[in-house]
């Protein structure tokens, strides 16, 4: 006959399991979640965070961007287009500053060509479209996503300053 | 900060220079060589207004080969920067940048020494490849246009004679020297090799060369020259630590306490000396 194990049957009697179970469901309850409520909440971003590109502008409201076209030349998936020609100051200004948003690769050398701190990748990650023509950012906006980031943008390359 | 205002007057030349520009320019300044900035602001204000805009640029073509990763990146970012100069140089409007437009108010002045500073742009290559320096005479060319180059093309700006130069060169060689002892632990940390021989007795070596050349700038000059030479105000202290222990050069104790520092300052400003 086969002996009876009497602790483990108390154990099944008394739901000792089911009292764990609900232990462990508790503990995890009350502890800081491993996830995040997005989109109300968003994880931290490195001020080396490489996203959306934007167009800086100098206090003064002037394009920072002097068409100098380092960016267009380091582009390694020449997604930047840059037309220029010279103002009445003998400034010479962009006409036209395209960049093809499903051709860039997010590598940043543009923004480390650039000599004047124009072109940036900003902290934004939050610009999925409905078609591909929307991803074909023009100057004006590039321009009024430099206006939009300015702040955090200012923020994050005064973060990084000292290690660049 | 007044880095610039009322600027225009005999001792900028009579050059009209925009004081918001320098005023941006005494900023980067501030923030990338407080040391400089100091010895600057301790400048009679006219000076300021010359000296800010060089010492800009020279942190703008510095910062120049370590933005990137990429060799290629810094390369365009200090051809970019010849450009600018020669631009400056053939009298061109000059580009929208926060540095390059009041340095070509500096250039306006006449005195700026456009030569020196291309010299002192095509020095900063070496940074670019991680082998760094060849050799002993690469690291000393390399102070010269740098450190020695930019001392007398600020001493030029406040009006120093041709006569002055060897003086004022070695004392900028000096500078440059302490600086660049200074900036070795970060430097290695970025993954370059600062010297050709990084042995104590070859670093040893180094410091008691910058102290010669020192002691051989040594003398009185001009009272307008003088702020050019105060910005190397804590190459002494520097350079006799190096002597007495090559090794806080790696290990990057070579700064005197912030006291010792600011009294230095105070002192060689009351006192008249450099």
């Amino acid at each position: 006959m086969t002996a009876i194990d009497w602790t483990r049957a108390g154990k099944y009697f008394l739901l000792v399991d089911v009292f764990k179970g609900m232990r462990l469901g508790l503990r995890y309850f009350f502890a800081p979640k491993a996830t995040l409520n997005y989109p109300h909440e968003k994880g931290p971003l490195s001020p080396r965070f490489r996203g959306e590109h934007a167009l800086r502008r100098y206090p003064n409201g002037e394009e920072r961007c002097i068409a100098c076209k380092l960016c267009e030349a380091i582009c390694p998936a020449q997604a930047i287009t840059i037309d220029a020609e010279p103002r009445a100051d003998g400034s010479r200004r962009t006409t036209r500053y395209d960049i093809d948003m499903t051709k860039c690769i997010y590598c940043g050398f543009c923004q480390e060509a650039c000599p004047v701190d124009a072109i940036v990748e900003g902290p934004n990650f939050e610009f999925s479209t409905e078609t591909r023509e929307e991803l074909m950012y023009d100057k004006e906006r590039l321009l009024a996503n430099g206006d939009r980031w300015e702040a955090e943008i200012a923020r994050n390359l005064e973060i990084d300053a000292p290690y660049r | 900060m007044s880095a610039g205002r009322g600027a225009g007057g005999a001792g900028s030349g009579g050059v009209d220079f925009d004081p918001e520009g320098v005023a941006a320019c005494a900023q980067i300044v501030a923030r990338g060589d407080p040391d400089r900035f100091r010895a600057t602001m301790a400048a009679p204000v006219p000076a300021r207004a010359l000296l800010f805009p060089l010492y800009a640029f020279n942190l703008e073509v510095a910062r120049a080969p370590f933005v990137s990763a990429e060799p290629m990146i810094g390369e365009m970012r200090l051809q970019w920067w010849r450009d600018v100069v020669a631009e400056i140089g053939a009298g061109a409007p000059p580009r929208a940048h926060e540095v390059a437009g009041p340095l070509a108010s500096v250039a306006a002045q006449g005195r700026l020494q456009l030569e020196t500073l291309d010299r002192l742009v095509a020095a900063h290559r070496v940074h670019l490849d991680a082998s760094g320096f060849e050799d002993a005479g690469h690291v000393e060319e390399f102070l010269d246009a740098t450190g020695a180059g930019l001392t007398w093309a600020a001493a030029r700006l406040l009006g120093a004679q041709p006569g002055l130069e060897p003086r004022v060169r070695a004392a900028g060689w000096a500078a440059g020297l302490a600086a660049y002892l200074r900036a070795i632990p970060d430097l290695e940390a970025r993954g370059k090799h600062p010297l050709p021989d990084g042995r104590p007795e070859a670093v040893r070596g180094w410091a008691h060369e910058g102290l010669a050349r020192l002691r051989a700038a040594r003398g009185t000059v001009p009272q307008a020259v003088r702020p050019a030479l105060l910005a190397g105000w804590r190459t002494e202290a520097t350079l006799r630590r190096a002597v007495a222990d090559p090794g806080r050069v790696a290990r990057g104790e070579l700064a005197e306490s912030e006291f010792a520092r600011r009294a230095g300052l105070l002192r060689r400003v009351l006192l008249g000396g450099w």
